[in-house]
């Protein structure tokens, strides 16, 4: 309080010099202002990866099943669902009274074409898709599903939390097919988009969907009540971090979505603000081969590199304090259930003679190969060039090539070798959602040329993570996971290189924050009590 | 003067669709592609491909040319490939935020650095030239982040007196706004000071050598009519200029001061339009931005033609 | 004692020191004189001499560094230098008014004439109305026989001629009636006929007006013009002084007697000999039109249907006004402006079409020394790169440089310095060398000494004439000045509105001129009268 009164003093004093009428500055109270770590790239959560789009778009629309504390799909808008005995067909009808925000009711004409976005966009939803025989509507509000075979991970997939998620969009805003890009963020979720209010690049403004009907079970993660229970929500974006900072510490925002490292001392310093992680799973640390093109074509060559990758050195520029570091050696993220040490023998043994004599043994003939480097995001960078040193101590002569990270994602996206333009090494960082598990796990997935960037290639891997979605038991789940570790170990296609959480400040006026797999906004309050 | 007028319409149009032909081929050049970007990092490649064909970044480049140059004929500068809203709309709408913050360092950069500047020309070598001249160095050499966070720190965090970022549009209150642009204008008009006392001091002090200040003198006129009468009306042409350009410059953007108080503006369109490749509008904000430095050139000239009867040739 | 007699101005014992370090201690030393109402007193001397130091003290206009440390200057007997500031600027354009060299940067380029004329009425009587204002420059304007006042007061400096805007300043200068005038070179930057006008409208204006006027002037002929009275000064020093027909025609030092001599005699030289050298240059039906394209103005032909040759080792004058199209010949013929029609034929330099041959056989020296050298260049490496340029290596054009140092008359260790570091004089010697270094064929000397001292200006005319006789270059002299042309020229070319009206050797034209206007400018010559009392004894 004492902050208060000081700032009230100063105001008269340069009032009174000015000689003007001091008013406040218009800030209702009611008004939630969240800073994102970046300006949102588009308003169409089907159409971009990004995780403000998430953010985004958890306020906006609502999917059918949502996932709970524990990471069990709960419904959401499904009001009822039931799984005949064969296991095969599902079926979802809708809660009552749900309507969009253009006031038109949630239809299964809406859901169906909403799904169909979905597996066009998402390569999990493709794996659903893959197996549903048949989707129909029966009415308005009732839809059934039927499978070739049982699959478990079904509800999982429809609360899927991660981009691509399943929103359930109005089918007139989808209607020119899954190519097109939403240009009005039409949802059912507890929050309204403005188009007017909105100022792309700088500011998103929601407000409370007035109509908005929520579930009678408390929130829980994502799954729960989902009101709102503030007027309106700004998601700002601001360029530099040190005015974010300064923004919260004067209180002109409530959030920071998440905060930069350097900042940490000064936040906690501030008198009214709580700096603490939404995501205990944290960020891991990638190191992405491009298993293409020689030499790490080789899988001697991938694992020489992994056995020098010193996860302590990447921890030192990406954890803000090391108690917010995690040396992790399983590719599923530490801490989470499927995670395990199995077949990392082989991961970050340091040996730097038995990797040269490895990276010898691949062949490899001095061609210089290309670690590419984000120029434009500071963490990556320093990565790149701690990938580098690595690199170089081990016999690789080494060009780090560095770019703004459009050029980087656009370099990353070329077959070809080095010395055609392409390049053998990437660095960047992911959440839990696309490593917890060998089905969501993107850096393992080894479908040859059509999985991520690098695009290795492994039938064996592959087959285990099919077992391991066909399986309904969590055991043989966590022990087809641990198969799958090591079968990627062996295959190399990537080396973890640390786990790290990030860390979020806010205002202590602002309560409700969840901590979690997942961390929506849509729940948050603010007290107003001055 | 109208002869004058379309003279120099006439010399600076041609200049227009030789920038828009150059942006375009400079622009896509790199080859990059937004779709990527848009798409995110975990993006699959098909994905990306349906985006791309969705954007018509597939297209072959003359045929996009041809494409934007039928919209601009139409007076249409395309739509945002991430914001998918009408380019001019959000040129529009951060013009505003960039005009008023161009505006009012203008204003005070003037109203300080050129009478600053016209008293250290007349005392040349005095204590209060010295003193103009030491701070102007100053302002030219302090780095803007430093200036910036100083403010901030003190006048908002410590003080409360001010907001300590974000920009407050005039519809939200006269107040407020003004408010709002107070520490980036003092942020940056630091350097715009310093330059125009600089620029200042030396063109007054250039004019205070000449002959016809010696007349006046022998006229009897005092210091002061010197020093405004004839010392400053005849610096007004490189002073003028000096102003024009460097409004037309901050109207490009001051992408720092933009980014260091979250001001919407012009500056920062441009700079995240370019890391997203976001390239319709790259090319309607270049291209306008050409067309607005030929016309404030024009203006400049014409400034400059009332100001000099000599150059009205 | 009449009123006539009673000194308006009395300058006793005025001592201006220079700041420190200079090569002398003060610019003015114990300078004392009266002047007295209607009468004109000349201030002969050359650069450096004071002069102007002394008149621009009694203005109250000297520099900030330049302080006066003794003396009086009394003005109907009170004394200037004891009154503040502000008391003093009362007399400047109200009692005492001044009038410069250089009529176009001393007046306002931003100001209508008739505004800068009215201003001094703004300063000195600000109660005026604006009515009684503007009559009563116009009547001013009128006074000093500018033709259509109304449109001259409308006009900015840059619109009218030098003349004209020396007769505004004039025109500034007696609005208020003063009692002293003060005019520092007023006419040396005008052509000859303009300064004959404006000398006889201030020998006028004295007259009719009443006024005592101090007449700054290096031109000796000027004094012998209008001077009643005449004091001699250098180094600061007044060394001579009285009666001008006294001090001109029996002068008691030696100093004035060189200043008197100095100034060529305005005669047509005994004929020389027709040079017979080869041809160097041959124009025919040149023509230069400015103002091309469709959105130009009038176009103006700066220089029409000329025919000119030039031979080895003969030495052409082209005498003209500004405007006659003098300057703009010589820059078609080096090649620096290309000519709208003709042909200019350089025999012995190769092809016309050939610029590169046609510059380095074709060399230039220009009338202001100061703005031709780079100032941060040292004079060696000025002299060198021509030459290297086309091709000499360093130490051969090092060798050559320094030869022809010692041929202009400076010191070899001239090429270890800056250009600020040397007199106008030297150089325009080092303009000289720098031109020679080229190895010219044709020579160029555009106004080469109008700028310079008369002493000055007649050891550079020397040091050309020996030059060009040592060498067998062909010259062309472009000059204003009519005695200049007499001294050095084996033909005289001249040229009025871009055309050549009379042409011949020297002799024949300054003896015997065919055209009025050739006449026109040998009668404008100051210190007319006197020559034509030479000219008649012969």
């Amino acid at each position: 309080m004492k902050h208060r009164k000081t700032r009230l003093l100063g105001s008269t004093m340069f009032a009174l010099t000015l000689s003007v009428p001091l008013a406040l500055p218009a800030q209702a109270d009611d008004t939630l202002r969240i800073v994102l770590e970046a300006d949102l790239p588009s308003l169409d959560p089907s159409q971009s990866t990004a995780t403000v789009v998430t953010d985004f778009g958890h306020m906006v629309f609502e999917t059918l099943f949502a996932m709970d504390s524990e990471g069990r799909p709960q419904p959401q808008l499904v009001g009822d669902y039931s799984l005949s005995d064969d296991g095969l067909t599902y079926s979802f009808t809708l809660r009552d009274g749900v309507t969009f925000h253009d006031g038109a009711p949630v239809t299964t004409a809406d859901v169906l074409a909403s799904l169909d976005r979905f597996f066009a966009k998402d390569a999990i939803g493709k794996i659903l898709q893959d197996r549903i025989v048949a989707l129909e509507a029966v009415d308005d509000t009732t839809f059934t599903m039927t499978l070739d075979q049982p699959f478990g991970l079904t509800l999982d997939i429809l609360g899927k939390y991660a981009p691509i998620v399943p929103y359930i969009y109005p089918a007139r805003i989808i209607a020119d097919g899954p190519a097109s890009v939403i240009t009005e963020p039409v949802g059912s979720g507890p929050f309204v988009y403005d188009a007017k209010e909105t100022r792309p690049g700088s500011v998103v403004v929601l407000k409370r969907y007035e109509d908005y009907v929520p579930r009678n079970e408390p929130q829980d993660v994502l799954a729960g009540s989902h009101e709102g229970a503030v007027d309106r929500v700004e998601l700002l974006s601001i360029p530099d971090s040190q005015t974010s900072v300064n923004a919260l510490l004067a209180g002109e925002v409530d959030f920071i979505s998440f905060i930069n490292p350097d900042t940490l001392d000064q936040l906690e310093g501030g008198d009214n603000i709580e700096v603490k992680t939404r995501y205990p799973s944290g960020e891991t640390v990638l190191l992405r081969f491009n298993s293409l093109t020689p030499p790490f074509d080789d899988v001697r060559a991938r694992k020489a590199f992994a056995m020098v990758v010193d996860q302590e050195q990447y921890l030192a520029v990406s954890a803000a304090r090391p108690e917010f570091g995690k040396v992790c050696k399983s590719i599923f993220t530490c801490d989470s259930p499927f995670s395990t040490d199995v077949g990392s023998e082989g991961v970050g043994t340091l040996d730097v003679e038995a990797a040269r004599a490895l990276v010898e043994e691949s062949g490899y003939d001095g061609t210089p190969i290309v670690v590419l480097q984000p120029t434009d995001i500071p963490s990556l960078q320093a990565f790149a060039l701690i990938a580098a040193q690595e690199l170089r101590s081990i016999g690789f002569n080494v060009e780090v090539a560095a770019s703004d990270w459009a050029t980087l994602v656009q370099r990353r996206a070329l077959k070809v070798p080095q010395t055609e333009g392409g390049w053998n090494l990437f660095v960047t960082t992911t959440t839990a959602e696309n490593l917890d598990s060998p089905f969501s796990n993107l850096p393992g997935n080894t479908n040859c040329e059509t999985s991520w960037a690098g695009w290795p290639c492994d039938d064996e891997a592959d087959a285990i993570k099919t077992a391991f979605m066909n399986a309904t038991d969590f055991e043989e789940r966590k022990k087809l996971a641990a198969d799958f570790q090591e079968r990627i170990y062996e295959v190399m296609p990537f080396v973890p290189a640390g786990q790290y959480v990030s860390l979020s400040a806010w205002n202590k006026d602002v309560g409700n924050v969840v901590v979690g797999l997942a961390s929506p906004f849509y729940g948050l309050t603010k007290s107003s009590a001055d | 003067m109208k002869g004058f007028v379309f003279k120099r319409l006439m010399s600076a149009l041609p200049v227009i669709p030789i920038v828009s032909v150059l942006i375009f081929l400079l622009i896509h050049a790199g080859g990059s592609d937004p779709a990527r970007i848009l798409a995110g990092d975990t993006a699959t490649d098909a994905a990306v491909e349906s985006l791309r064909q969705h954007l018509a970044l597939d297209r072959p480049l003359s045929e996009q040319f041809l494409a934007w140059v039928g919209g601009l004929v139409q007076g249409d500068f395309g739509t945002s490939i991430f914001y998918q809203r009408p380019v001019s709309d959000i040129v529009m709408d951060r013009a505003g935020a960039t005009i008023s913050l161009a505006l009012s360092v203008i204003t005070l950069s003037v109203l300080i650095g050129v009478p600053a500047g016209a008293i250290a020309a007349m005392r040349l070598g005095e204590r209060t030239d010295k003193a103009v001249t030491f701070l102007a160095a100053m302002g030219f050499s302090l780095p803007i982040f430093l200036v910036a966070y100083s403010l901030v720190y003190v006048v908002s965090l410590k003080l409360g007196w001010l907001p300590a970022q974000g920009y407050s549009p005039p519809g939200n209150g006269l107040w407020s706004f003004a408010r709002s642009l107070m520490l980036p204008t003092l942020t940056l008009s630091i350097f715009y000071i310093a330059l125009f006392a600089r620029v200042s001091r030396a063109t007054v002090s250039d004019m205070l050598k000449q002959d016809f200040v010696r007349t006046a003198a022998a006229k009897g006129a005092s210091p002061r009519r010197i020093l405004f009468v004839h010392a400053m009306r005849t610096s007004a042409v490189p002073v003028v200029t000096l102003i024009g350009t460097t409004f037309a410059a901050l109207l490009g953007g001051v992408v720092v001061t933009e980014s260091l108080f979250n001001i919407p503006g012009l500056g920062r369109l441009v700079t995240e339009a370019i890391l997203k490749r976001d390239f319709p509008i790259i090319q309607g904000l270049v291209l306008m931005t050409s067309i607005l430095y030929v016309l404030i050139n024009l203006c400049i000239d014409l400034i400059c033609a009332a100001l000099d009867p000599r150059l009205s040739r | 004692m009449t009123a006539a007699d009673t000194p308006v101005l009395s300058v006793r014992g005025l001592t201006i020191d220079l700041p420190s370090g200079g090569d002398r201690r003060s610019a003015v030393e114990s300078v004392s004189f009266d002047l007295a109402a209607g009468e004109i007193l000349c201030v002969v001397g050359e650069s450096g001499s004071g002069k102007s130091a002394t008149a621009f003290a009694v203005m109250n206009l000297l520099a900030r560094e330049l302080d006066v440390s003794a003396g009086q200057i009394l003005f109907k007997g009170q004394d200037l230098l004891t009154l503040p500031a502000e008391a003093r600027r009362t007399f400047s354009g109200q009692s005492m008014s001044m009038i410069f060299q250089e009529p176009m940067t001393a007046l306002n380029p931003v100001y209508s004439i008739g505004h800068q004329v009215e201003e001094v009425l703004v300063i000195h009587q600000p109660d005026m109305s604006r009515a009684t204002r503007h009559a009563r420059m116009l009547e001013t304007l009128r006074a000093v026989n500018l033709p259509d006042p109304v449109a001259i007061a409308k006009a900015y400096p840059h619109q009218i001629s030098g003349g004209q805007r020396q007769r505004v300043m004039i025109a500034m200068a007696l609005i208020l009636n003063p009692s002293v005038l003060i005019a520092d070179e007023p006419t040396t930057a005008l052509d000859v006929t303009t300064q004959a006008q404006i000398l006889k409208l201030i020998d006028t204006l004295r007259h009719k007006r009443g006024a005592g006027v101090l007449f700054i002037t290096h031109d000796i002929g000027v004094v012998r013009e209008i001077a009643d009275r005449v004091i001699v000064m250098r180094g600061g020093r007044v060394i001579e002084a009285g009666p001008a027909a006294k001090v001109l025609d029996s002068p008691t030092q030696d100093y004035t007697r060189q200043l008197i001599d100095a100034v060529p005699p305005l005669q047509a030289p005994p004929p020389r000999a027709p040079v017979q050298g080869r041809p160097l240059l041959n124009i025919a039906g040149l023509d230069k039109t400015y103002g091309k394209g469709l959105l130009a103005g009038r176009r103006i032909a700066a220089v029409a249907d000329v025919d000119l040759t030039v031979a080895q080792g003969e030495v052409l004058s082209i005498v003209g006004e500004s405007g006659s199209g003098k300057s703009t010949l010589a820059r078609i013929v080096a090649g620096l402006v290309p000519p709208s029609s003709g042909t200019i034929d350089l025999p012995k330099g190769g092809a016309a079409d050939a610029r590169g041959t046609r510059v380095n056989k074709v060399q230039m020296v220009f009338q202001d020394p100061n703005r031709s050298l780079n100032p941060r260049l040292r004079i060696g490496a000025s002299l060198i790169e021509g030459p290297m340029n086309a091709g000499l290596s360093r130490a051969e054009a090092m060798a050559r440089g320094a030869a022809l140092i010692a041929r202009v008359g400076l010191e070899p260790s001239a090429l270890q310095r800056y250009p600020h570091q040397f007199s106008g004089g030297q150089r325009q010697r080092i303009c000289i060398a720098r031109a020679l270094a080229m190895e010219p064929d044709l020579l160029i000397a555009d106004e080469a000494v109008s700028a310079l001292d008369m002493t000055v200006q007649n050891q550079v005319l020397d040091l050309l004439e020996e030059l060009q006789r040592e060498l067998g270059l062909g010259m062309i002299f472009i000059t204003h000045d009519l005695r200049v042309a007499a001294r050095i020229s084996d033909r005289i070319c001249v040229m009025q509105k871009g055309r050549i009206v009379e042409q011949g050797t020297a002799a024949k034209v300054l003896a015997n001129p065919k055209s009025a206007y050739t006449q026109q400018l040998l009668d404008a010559m100051p210190g007319r009268a006197a020559v034509a009392k030479i000219a008649a004894g012969i």
